[in-house]
C-alpha cells in the first residue's frame, strides 16, 4: 500500500463510520456516544455489554445497527429456565427418506452476525457460560463438533442495574470478555421531546442498509493497521497496570477500593478503540488522547471491587478517572 | 514493512530539524527567563558591593565590573544553547504546547525507527508537512519580564551613578595590605588578647635590662611603673594567660615556626627567675618576679603532662600525701584543672602531676573490679557485672532444676531454652495483614457484609 492508499483507507473509514452513526441516530435518539462506541467495538471484534434501565433504547440500538450494517441478527431473552442448548443449538434425531435416523445439528440463535443477549444477568451461570466460546473463539463446541461462526460476531449483552433480584451476576471471565461496557443514560428533555415526536405518530423512521459484512471486515483490517509508538503504547499499559492495588501505578483509590484489576484483554481493548478512534477523525496514528477518550467502557467493568468498595458503593467510573489523572502522559 | 526510502528519510529529517529548533527556541526562552529573573539580584550585588566599597574604601570601578561581568555571564547563559538529543518527553511537551495532539511525539518516536511500513510513511510524512508551517517563535515568545527588567535598570544606572553619589569612593585608596604590617624595627612583641595592656613591653624592657646588666643598684628611676608591673604581674593568674605572655615573649615569636608552649614557659621562668635573683631590683619587683617563675614552672610541668597519654596519669580523687601547692584557683570551671603536687618528703624530690576533669568528679566511683580510668574502666565493669549476673542465674536454674515442674518450665524460658521451640512452631509466611484483628463490622455496612458473596453486576 502506498501513502496515497492509506490517505484513501483512512478517508473511506472515516466516511462510512460517519454513515453508520448518522443512520443509526436517525432512529435513535441521543445516545451518541454510545453508539459510536457499540460501532467502535463492532469494529474491533469485540462485544458490548450495555447497561441501562428499561426504556432507554438499548434494545432498540440493536435493532437499528444490524438493520443498518445489513447483518443477520437475533435476539435471545435471557431467563432463569433458559438452557445452554437454547442458546448454542442441539443435536435433533432426523429420519432419512430411505429409512433410517441420524443426527443432525439444529443451529441455535447464536449462529447469527449480531446477536442481541437481552437481559443476560437473567440466565444462570451455566447458560451464560455458552456464550464464552462464541464471544472469544467465535465457534461454537456441541458435543465432539465445532461450528465456526460467522464473521463479523457481535454479542451486544443488556443488563438492568436496579433490579437485582433472582438475577445472576455475570463471572468475571465473561465480563472481561466484553470489550466495552457502556452506560445508556436517561435522555434529556429535548431528546424526550424527539421520542416522542418519533414514537407516537404515524411518522415511521426508516433506516437504510449502509454497510455489509465484507466492507465491515475490510474497515477491521485497515483499523489494525493503524501504527501506535510506544510510548502511547505504554500508557495504555500503565493505565492497565495502574488498576491493580498492588502497582506502582496504582491510584490511591485503586489501592483502597480494587481486588483484582484489569486484564491485557484491556490494554487490547485500549489500543484497538484508539487506533479507530485516531481513524474516525482522519489520522493515521494514536495519540494519548485516543486512549483517554476509551479508557471509561475499556476499564469500568474490569475492576473488581473489594469489600470496601461494595460497602461504600463506589463507583468504578471514579477510580478508572483518577486513574486517568495520575497517571502521566509521558 | 520495509526499510526507509528516500521520501520518509526526508519526512524523518523534516521532523527532527523542526523538533531541534523548537527545542532550541524553547530552552532560549527558558534561559532568558532564567536570566531576567537573575539580573536584578546581579546588579543588586553590584549596588551592595559599591556601597561597602564606598565604606571600605574599595576601587570605584570594582561595581560597575560586576555588573558588566554579571551581565556578560547571564547574557551568554541565555543565548548560548546547544543542540541536544530530543528525547520523547520532551518532544511530547513541545507537541503539547504547540496543540499539535500528539502528532509531532508519535512521528518523531517512528522518524527514529529503522523498518517500517505505507502507514508509518503517510504518518511521518503527514506530521512534517503539518509541523513545517508552525512558528516555533511565536509558541515560546520571549518572556516579557517587565518587572525584571524595570528592576535591574534601575538598580544598574544607580550602580552605574554610585561614584557620583558619593564621591568619597572615588578617591579611596586601594586596599594595601603591606600598610597594615609593624615597620621595620618595631618591637617584636605584640599585644595580646587577655593579658593586661602593656604588660608584655614592660615586662620585656625589665627582664632586658637584667639580663644586659644594665640595671644598676638604686637606679630604678619610675617606682610607679615598677608598682604598675607588681600589680599586673600578681593579678597574672591561669594557665593560658601565662602561656599566652610565655609564647608572647618567646625570642622570634614573630618569625619562624612557633615554640612549643612548654619551652617557652621554661624559657621565661628561667629569665624570669634569674632577673628575680638581681639586688638591684626592689624587692617586692624581685618578689613578684619570683611568683612569677614558680607560677611558669608549674605551668610548664602541666602542660608536659597534659601533652603525655591521658591513660599514664593516676586518677586522682583527693590530695595525696605530701605539701601539695595549689595553683589556678581562680580559674574557669571549663578548663581542666590543673594541680601539680610536689611530693617533697618520700618522694625525693619527683613531682606526681594529676589532671582531672571537673565534668567528671561526680561519677560513680567503681566497683573496685579493676580496670583502667575513664571510660574503659566503665566497660570493663559493666562486662564482669553482666557475666556475673548472668552466671548466678544460671546457678540458680541449675541448682532447683527439676524440683517443680512449672518452676522448671518458668526457668527454662528464661534461660531462653524455649526460644528454639517458638522458632521451630513459627509460621513460614507471615500475612502482614492478619497481625491485628479486623475491625468491628459498622451497623451501616453490616448488611452488605451479609450480601458481600452475592456478587452484583
Amino acid at each position: 500500500m502506498t501513502s496515497t492508499g492509506v490517505a484513501q483507507a483512512i478517508d473511506q473509514f472515516r466516511e462510512r463510520f460517519t454513515r453508520i452513526t448518522e443512520e443509526v441516530g436517525r432512529r435513535i435518539v441521543g445516545h451518541t456516544e454510545v453508539v459510536s462506541l457499540t460501532v467502535t467495538s463492532l469494529l474491533a471484534g469485540g462485544h458490548v455489554l450495555l447497561e441501562g434501565i428499561p426504556g432507554v433504547g438499548k434494545t432498540s440500538l440493536v435493532h437499528t445497527l444490524a438493520d443498518v450494517l445489513h447483518l443477520s441478527f437475533s435476539r435471545i431473552q435471557f431467563t432463569p429456565d433458559l438452557m445452554p442448548a437454547d442458546i448454542v443449538g442441539t443435536n435433533i434425531v432426523q429420519e432419512h427418506a430411505h429409512g433410517g435416523t441420524f443426527f443432525e445439528f439444529q443451529p441455535g440463535p447464536i449462529f447469527a452476525n449480531v446477536v442481541l443477549a437481552d437481559e443476560i444477568n437473567r440466565a444462570t451461570p451455566k447458560t451464560q457460560s455458552a456464550l464464552l466460546e462464541a464471544m472469544q473463539d467465535v465457534s461454537v463446541s456441541v458435543g465432539k463438533t465445532t461450528y465456526p461462526l460467522e464473521q463479523p460476531f457481535l454479542v451486544l449483552a443488556t443488563q438492568n442495574p436496579l433490579e437485582m433480584e433472582g438475577t445472576y451476576p455475570l463471572p468475571e471471565a465473561q465480563l472481561d470478555r466484553f470489550f466495552f461496557k457502556l452506560k445508556v443514560s436517561y435522555p434529556g428533555e429535548a431528546a424526550m421531546h424527539e421520542i416522542l415526536e418519533r414514537t407516537t405518530t404515524d411518522a415511521q423512521t426508516s433506516v437504510t442498509r449502509v454497510l455489509d459484512a465484507a466492507e465491515i471486515l475490510e474497515m477491521r483490517r485497515v483499523a489494525r493497521a493503524v501504527p501506535i509508538a510506544r510510548p502511547v503504547q505504554a500508557y495504555a499499559i500503565r493505565l492497565t497496570m495502574g488498576s491493580h492495588p498492588a502497582s506502582p501505578y496504582a491510584a490511591p483509590l485503586v489501592k483502597q477500593y480494587v481486588r483484582y484489576g484489569a486484564s491485557p484483554r484491556a490494554a487490547q481493548a485500549l489500543v484497538l478503540a484508539g487506533k479507530i478512534q485516531a481513524l474516525t477523525h482522519g489520522r493515521a496514528f494514536v495519540s494519548i488522547d485516543d486512549i483517554r477518550s476509551v479508557a471509561l467502557p475499556a476499564l469500568r467493568h474490569r475492576l473488581l471491587l473489594n469489600f470496601e468498595g461494595d460497602a461504600d458503593e463506589v463507583d468504578t467510573d471514579a477510580i478508572v478517572r483518577e486513574l486517568l489523572d495520575t497517571i502521566s502522559t509521558d | 514493512v520495509h526499510n526507509s526510502t528516500p521520501s520518509f528519510d526526508s519526512a524523518a529529517t523534516r521532523v527532527h530539524a523542526s523538533l531541534a529548533a523548537a527545542d532550541r527556541v524553547r530552552r532560549a526562552r527558558d534561559r532568558r527567563r532564567r536570566a531576567w529573573r537573575g539580573a536584578p539580584y546581579v546588579a543588586a550585588f553590584s549596588l551592595c558591593t559599591g556601597l561597602i566599597g564606598a565604606i571600605r574604601g574599595w576601587p570605584a570601578g570594582l561595581p560597575i565590573a560586576l555588573l558588566g561581568a554579571g551581565f556578560s555571564v547571564l547574557a551568554a547563559y541565555a543565548c548560548l544553547t546547544r543542540t541536544r538529543n530530543i528525547s520523547d518527553a520532551l518532544a511530547a511537551a513541545i507537541d503539547r504546547d504547540a496543540g499539535l495532539g500528539g502528532e509531532l511525539r508519535s512521528a518523531h518516536w517512528f522518524a527514529e525507527r529503522a523498518a517500517r511500513d505505507a502507514w508509518m510513511d503517510f504518518h511521518v510524512d503527514r506530521a512534517a508537512d503539518r509541523i513545517a508551517p508552525v512558528h516555533w517563535a511565536r509558541v515560546y515568545p520571549p518572556p516579557p519580564a517587565r518587572r525584571a527588567k524595570l528592576a535591574t535598570g534601575a538598580i544598574a544606572v544607580a550602580t552605574l551613578l554610585l561614584p557620583l553619589a558619593l564621591p568619597g569612593l572615588s578617591r579611596s585608596t586601594p586596599i594595601n595590605n603591606d600598610a597594615r604590617r609593624p615597620p621595620r624595627g618595631a618591637p617584636t612583641t605584640s599585644p595580646v588578647v587577655g593579658l593586661p595592656a602593656g604588660l608584655t613591653k614592660q615586662l620585656e624592657d625589665l627582664l632586658s635590662a637584667a639580663e644586659d646588666g644594665t640595671l644598676r643598684v638604686g637606679t630604678v628611676a619610675d617606682p610607679a611603673a615598677l608598682r604598675a608591673l607588681i600589680d599586673k604581674l600578681a593579678h597574672l593568674h591561669g594557665a593560658d594567660s601565662l602561656k599566652q605572655l610565655a609564647r608572647a615573649m618567646a625570642p622570634g615569636s614573630n618569625a619562624g615556626p612557633p615554640q612549643s608552649a612548654e619551652a617557652a614557659l621554661k624559657a621565661l621562668a628561667g629569665r624570669a627567675e634569674r632577673a628575680a635573683g638581681n639586688v638591684a631590683l626592689p624587692p617586692p619587683v624581685r618578689d613578684a618576679l619570683d611568683n612569677l617563675a614558680d607560677d611558669l614552672s608549674q605551668a610548664a610541668q602541666a602542660e608536659r603532662a597534659a601533652n603525655r597519654d591521658p591513660r599514664d596519669a593516676t586518677p586522682a580523687r583527693s590530695p595525696q600525701e605530701g605539701n601539695a601547692v595549689q595553683t589556678n584557683a581562680s580559674a574557669n570551671a571549663d578548663e581542666m584543672s590543673i594541680q601539680a603536687v610536689r611530693d617533697r618528703d618520700a618522694g625525693g624530690g619527683a613531682a606526681v602531676l594529676m589532671v582531672a576533669d571537673p565534668d567528671a568528679g561526680g561519677t560513680d566511683p567503681g566497683t573496685g573490679l579493676g580496670g583502667g580510668s575513664g571510660a574503659e574502666a566503665q566497660q570493663g565493669r559493666m562486662a564482669d557485672l553482666a557475666q556475673a549476673l548472668r552466671r548466678e542465674t544460671v546457678e540458680a536454674s541449675a541448682n532447683s532444676e527439676g524440683s517443680d515442674a512449672l518452676t522448671d518450665l518458668r526457668r527454662k524460658s528464661e534461660r531462653g531454652q524455649a526460644s528454639v521451640g517458638f522458632t521451630r512452631s513459627a509460621a513460614r509466611a507471615f500475612d502482614s495483614s492478619r497481625r491485628s484483628a479486623p475491625p468491628a463490622v459498622p451497623e451501616a455496612r453490616r448488611a452488605a457484609v451479609q450480601t458481600y458473596f452475592v456478587r452484583k453486576p
